[in-house]
Parts: structure tokens; sequence; C-alpha cells
């Protein structure tokens, strides 16, 4: 595009050119009742870039992250799949509660779908005739998240950041990785949900010293303290519960509710989500009355929801207890995230536990996502500012009687590290089986079991005699791997950590390969996408040139240049690449000698009054430019 | 570790340009790629002198100062391997500043930095010194009959001057007090956790 190379250095007209998919990657804050995306774009020159969070076409900010299936398709998502009415159509909510979790971890609990046991115990959610795995219809979500952003910015988006609550164990975090790469991102890195709020406010204020977050949202909770400190947040110490959220709110106002001699329609997807309009109308209002004469007030809400409130101020409690000599009034100021923390219960509590007023500047169901978005340009175009965060549940071994060895404690920074010994118990004991588990119980089976396998080919030795090295190491992204040597033998295994809740790797394998299928028609969509820009962009460079040296052209030149002009004009209006890429290389064609004139212009008023050195130093700087 | 450094010297990974095995090196200065961490020893990692009193201010900066350094996410578009080595010297500075952080961690690599071995840092569960194991004794009865306040107070103070007596020998470089005190310290430790809970 010989056109674009000639303008003024530092006056390009389209300062992102070679961003695109490689060098954009948007933030996702994928949450239990909506998901968003946004990502970082510059404001045109000189304008500091902010984020900005990538609405639907009707202007909606937020994505339900609800889906309707009919068997296997999904036929909406988002606010569409919840006015779904069809009879056969199955509307599904607060999949994140599901993710990495096994069918052991779900009994009892109240769930709106049917679940069943999948391959080695994995959940799976029975809608109608078929079930599916919540990874892959956390994939969906996380689709149309990809897709929505895609159409905002016209060009490939294949990289993300993505939120994870801080208190989301091994298997929950693989399962949201594993959802990603369904869904065609790779995820640069997962950002603790609460790190990721601290980094949207803390930024702005520029404060340093100590700061709570406190996130609650539609099915976590989570609280964290960090060090602010020059755009470093310094995580010191994390808690949260994985079930304790805005759907908890809503099962026990329910509960309230039929004590009042509610009914209900009977449905029980569909009075829950009455429940939450009524619960959220509260926030504003003093009582509703609903249709059969019922009344709920304020107070009664509060009241039904007050012993949940007790439970997230505990989890703070512990929190303080874990970061060592901290007391409440050494906090500088709270952070509030998640929807929940806009019932004024939440900030009242909030407020009387830390003694002073919350920080609510921000939209707290966008907070997370603005410090994802900003995560995801540090990540690719770099920045300033740097997130040390820690692993919020201790990781370790089961030993001998069933105990639990901690290998990495809770709260430790990560990535992280650490070797530990182990040996045989048993003369010319030639295996030994390793049972990896995450929690902070004394006893291995109360805690969550990740994986367990299995070190062989030890050369038989006396019992104590052998020594194996079992080593632990967390990523950034607070996933783990685990190795295990035998040291005489240097025989090594290693181990991702592949969490017996999840997908099974032969179910991803064979949703990879049906993706691909389907990722011909998106490759064709994505390609499209591409080709518009480019079309777009080149049709604005000539006209930008036309207007700058119009009169370099001779008249039939310009009468060539202003037909390829409105071809192409009209190819990036259709539906094909090719017809795209066609108009694009005739336009191109048909400005070349003008592009070139315009090239010797540009020289010959360089050169006036200068040495040839000195146009030669300028041309080499020019080459230089990326 | 200290005594037995052999080759003071290797090769960039990435040019093959000989670098200084020193763990202040923290990048090739021909090619610029991070180099990985050849020491472990976190007074010499975090760059403070080796002391059993630190100044903490210090160490945090210092800690700060090289996360920003070398955190995985300051290499997003490096090599793989790049990334592998800032992860792994990331993990090997996180447990330094833990290290430096707990008192009885720090007091052991302490005794590691001068070429010693404290009797302490492998895994033994009993006491051996008769006089050691009275004195805990004496003490965890002293502290289960008083009111939690005094028991604090009275523990804390004996923990004060047992890191008292650990810096004192380590000045001295008394190593075979500074093993005791060390030890006193891990089971005064253990008490502190069964009575005062931490």
């Amino acid at each position: 595009m010989a056109l674009l190379q000639v303008h003024e250095p530092g006056a390009t007209p389209h300062p992102h050119q070679e961003d695109d998919s490689d060098a954009v990657a948007v933030g996702i804050d994928l949450g239990t009742t909506h998901s968003l995306v946004a990502y970082y774009g510059e404001r045109g020159h000189g304008d500091k870039g902010d984020v900005q969070v990538i609405a639907d076409e009707q202007g909606r900010c937020l994505l339900p992250s609800a889906l309707a299936m009919r068997g296997e398709e999904c036929v909406a998502v988002g606010y569409e799949a919840l006015a779904c009415a069809a009879r056969d159509v199955h509307v599904v909510t607060s999949i994140k509660r599901f993710m990495g979790r096994g069918i052991d971890d779900v009994a009892g609990e109240d769930t709106l779908y049917p679940i069943e046991s999948g391959e080695g115990g994995m959940v799976r959610l029975r809608l109608g005739d078929v079930t599916h795995s919540p990874v892959a219809l956390s994939a969906l979500l996380l689709r149309a998240l990809r897709e929505r952003a895609e159409r905002a910015l016209g060009f490939a988006v294949t990289k993300a950041v993505i939120t994870v609550p801080a208190y989301f164990d091994d298997s929950a975090r693989l399962a949201t990785k594993d959802a990603a790469r369904l869904a065609g991102l790779q995820v640069l890195r997962l950002v603790n949900e609460p790190t990721a709020a601290a980094l949207a406010y803390g930024l702005d204020s520029g404060n340093e010293g100590l700061y709570a977050v406190y996130d609650f949202g539609g099915g976590t909770f989570d609280m964290s303290l960090l060090r602010l400190r020059k755009g470093v947040f310094q995580v010191l110490a994390t808690g949260g519960d994985c079930a304790l959220g805005g759907d908890d709110f809503d099962r026990d106002v329910r509960a309230a509710l039929h004590k009042e001699g509610w009914t209900g329609s009977g449905d029980k997807a569909q009075d829950l989500r009455l429940v939450r309009q009524l619960r959220e109308t509260l926030s504003s209002k003093e009582s509703v009355s609903l249709d059969d004469g019922v009344v709920l007030t304020r107070e009664a809400m509060e009241e039904a929801v007050m012993p949940l409130v007790e439970r997230s101020l505990q989890i703070c409690g512990n929190v303080m207890g874990d970061a060592e000599g901290i007391s409440v009034d050494d906090i500088r100021g709270v952070v509030l995230a998640g929807g929940l923390t806009r019932t004024p219960i939440v900030r009242e509590q909030v407020e009387s536990f830390f003694h002073r007023p919350p920080i609510t500047g921000m939209d707290p169901d966008q907070v997370v996502v603005w410090g994802a978005a900003r995560q995801a340009r540090a990540l690719t175009t770099g920045a300033q500012t740097l997130l040390l965060d820690v692993c919020p549940l201790s990781l370790g071994l089961e030993t001998m009687g069933g105990l639990f060895e901690r290998i990495i404690a809770r709260n430790s920074p990560i990535p992280s590290q650490k070797t530990q010994t182990f040996t045989t118990w048993q003369d010319g004991q030639v295996a030994m089986s390793l049972h990896v588990l995450q929690g902070e119980r004394e006893m291995a089976s109360d805690n969550r079991s990740l994986a367990r396998f299995v070190l062989d080919d030890i050369p038989p030795m006396t019992a104590g005699a052998a020594r194996i090295d079992v080593s632990f190491t967390i990523d950034a992204d607070g996933l783990l791997t685990v190795q295990a040597q035998e040291q005489s033998t240097g025989h090594q295994q290693r181990i991702e950590v592949k969490p017996s809740y999840g997908l099974s790797e032969q179910e991803m394998i064979a949703m990879l390969r049906q993706s691909a299928e389907h990722g011909r028609d998106d490759m064709v969509k994505r390609l499209l996408l591409q080709a518009r820009v480019e079309g777009r962009r080149l049709l604005s460079a000539v006209d930008s040139a036309l207007v700058q040296a119009g009169h370099l052209c001779s008249v039939s030149e310009r009468k060539s240049i202003d037909e390829a002009i409105s071809i192409l004009a009209r190819a990036v209006q259709r539906d094909t690449k090719e017809d795209i890429t066609r108009a694009m290389d005739a336009l191109e064609k048909a400005t070349e000698p003008f592009a070139q004139r315009r090239m010797q212009e540009a020289m010959r008023s360089a050169l006036k009054g200068r040495s040839t050195q000195d146009v030669e130093s300028a041309m080499q700087d020019n080459k230089n430019k990326p | 570790m200290r005594a037995q450094q052999q080759e003071a010297w290797c090769a960039c990974w990435s040019c093959q340009h000989p670098i200084q095995k020193d763990s202040m090196v923290l990048r090739c200065p021909v090619c610029n790629a991070l180099q990985p961490y050849y020491d472990d020893d976190p007074f010499t990692v975090l760059a403070v002198a080796p002391s059993y009193t630190l100044d903490f201010k210090q160490v945090d900066e210092s800690y700060i100062r090289l996360q920003a350094e070398m955190h995985p996410d300051r290499f997003p578009l490096a090599s793989a391997k790049e990334k592998r080595i800032a992860a792994a010297n990331t993990a090997t500075l996180n447990a330094c500043y833990g290290t430096l952080r707990h008192p009885l961690k720090r007091a052991v690599a302490l005794m590691a930095h001068a070429g010693q071995r404290a009797s302490t840092s492998n895994e033994q569960t009993t006491i051996d010194d008769p006089d050691l194991l009275m004195d805990m004794m004496t003490l965890r009865e002293q502290l289960a009959d008083s009111d939690v306040a005094e028991a604090k107070r009275c523990y804390l103070e004996h923990l004060a001057a047992c890191e008292g007596a650990i810096d004192g020998a380590h000045r001295q470089q008394d190593w075979d007090a500074m093993d005791r005190h060390v030890t006193r310290l891990r089971y005064l430790l253990r008490l502190g956790e069964d009575v005062v809970g931490g």
C-alpha cells in the first residue's frame, strides 16, 4: 500500500494499523449472572486511551449469563435467551457455579436443573433429553462475548484476560481455561476478580497503602487485602466462598416469601428471576407488593439475607487474621465490586465492619471487566502496573494415615515452587502413589482431590532409603503442576494436574474437533471481517491522499481511481472476502502512479534547502520506523 | 552453598556470551536476555546484608523492584524459554522473600549463608537436649496457667529474648550458640501456635 507510506512522522492517520488481532486482547468478566467484555482503546490523537466496555447493538453492556438450548443446539444467548419461551427450549443460567465441580460437591444443593454424573464424577447438567458439561456451556458464553468484541472492533479476537473468583480452586480455574480454549480464545492470564477490581480503581486514584476489595457477585464472594504502591498491586491475603452470592440471596428471599403465604408460579427458575427483580427493586424502595397481595418489605428482605452478609464478614475477618499484624484501621479504603454490593444492607454492614464508608465511584458490575481490560493491555503492549497475586488455598499431598500434608500454604505469592522429599515405607517398594489435594482441612478426605498419579520404576531398596522429590509449581494463573522424581535413578514423572472434575481429555479433544468443524465457518466470517476493515482503511487512506494532493492526478487517472474506489466501496458492503481483496488490488494498482508522484513530491519538498546527507539520514529514520 | 561455588562463569542461554554466575546479574549484557538464578540464598537474591535484624522496608523495596524486573507479566512477548525463566526466578524470589520474613527460616538461612548447617533444619520432632525440654515444659505450664493476655505477653517476651540471642550469636559468629538458640526458637514458635494461637 504505497499510499499509506506518505505521511508526516507522528501524523499517521490510523495510529494502530498493525495492532489488530495480534496485539489486541480483550478483558472478559465471565460472571454467574452477567458477563462483560471490554478492551483498552486509544481515543484518537493525544487523548489518553481508556477501557471501553463493549455493548451489544441495543447499547447494553451486560450479557446475562444465560443460554437457551434446544437439544445440543444453542438458540439464543443473554437477554434473548432469558426471553425464550418455546416449549422445547431450556434456558440455563448460573453455569459458573458448576465449573470444575464434581457430583459429590453439589450433592444436596438446591439446583435448577437435574445434575448428573458424567465421566469420572464430573457434573453434567440435564436439560431435557441431553446433558451438557458446564465447560461447554461456558464456552458458548465466551464465544458470544468474543463475537460481540469482533463486531465492535472489526477484526478477529483471539486473546483474552479472563477473570475468575479469587477463591476458585485449581479445577475451576482449569475448567475456565478449557472453556476459553473451546471458544477459540487464548487465555493470556486468569486474573482474580478482586485483584482486577483493585486495578480498575487503583490507577485512577493513584493511592498508596492497604486496600480491601469486597467482591460480592451473583454466585461467589471474595475478599482480598492488597498493598498498593507505585503501580504495584500486591495481594497480601485472600479468602472467599464459591457458593455464596446473589443466587443464595434469591433462594433465602424466596423462602421468606413462601412463609408469607406466596405460592409462586411453580416454575422454580421463573420464580427465582422474579425474586431477584423484587430484591433489586428493594435497594431503592421500601416495599413491593406481589400479584397475590403478598407484600415484601425491605426489612423482611434484609432479615432473610442477613446470615449471608454475616458469613461474608466472617470471611473478611479470617482474611484479616491471615494477613498478620494488620487491623481494620490500617486499611485506607474498601473497594466494592459485584452487583450485590448495590444492596443497602450490604453497604451498611461493610461500612460498620471496616469503620469507613466504602469507595463506590464505579459501577460495581463493571469494575472487574475494567481491570481485566487493563491487564489485557499490560500483557500485550506492556504497562507499568504489576499484579502480585497469591494462591487462595493450600496445596499438598495425602500422607500415611490419610493426613493432608501442605506443600504450598494458602496465601503464598505466585508463581511459586516448592519441593519436598518423601520416602518409601516398605522394603522393596517399587511404586509410590501420590494423591494431590487442595484445601485447609487436616484430613486428606476432607479436602478437594485434584489428581492421583503413580511414580513407578523406583529401584527396590530398603524402606526409607529411596528419596523421592515431589515438587509443586504454581504458575501466574494459579494453576498447579506436580512433578515427582526418584533421586537415585533420576526417573521423572510430570503431571499437569488435570482435575478429577471438569472435562475429560477425550471429551476436550472431541469438542475441539467439533469446534474445528464449526471453526471453518467462523474462520470465513473472521477473514471477511478483517478484509472489510482493511478495505475501509484503504478507502479512507486514498480519500485523504486525494484531498491532500489530488492536483497530482491527471483527469483520466482520477477517473480510473474514482471507479476503483466505488467498486471497493461496494465490495466492502457485500459478503465475499475475495471481492474485497480483488477490489483492493485494483484500487492499489490504479493509484500506483499517483502514489509515486506523491512520493517524489514529498522528497522534493524535503530536499529543498537541505544537503544530501540530511535527506539520506531522514530516509534512514523513516525506514527504521516500525 | 556459598563455600562450594566453583564455576563463577557460565554462558548466556540465549547468545552464549560469558556471564558471571552471580544472582546480581539478571540480564545478559549483550542480548539482554533474563538469566536464571544460580543461587537461592535469600540475602543474595534480595540484595540485603546478612543479618538477623533486617530493615524490612528495604527488603520490601528490593522485593518489589525485582518483581517488576522479573515477573512473568513483564515478558508478554518473550520466548517460551525466557518466560519459563521469569516464572522460575519469580518463584525463587517469592520463596526468598518468605524466608526473610519468617523468624525461624531467616535464622536457618543466615547460618546456611555462612556455610553452617542448623541442626533444626531437618524435620525433627523430638527434643534431644534435656535442658531445652525441661525449659519448654515449664514455660508451657506457666502459659497454660495464666490468662490469655498475660500468657501472650510472657510468650512474646521469651520470643524477643530468643531472637535477641540469635542476633547476638550471629554477630559474634558463635555458630554453636546460634544453633542452640535457633533450635529453641523452633520450639518456642510451636509453643506459640499451641498456647497463644500464633
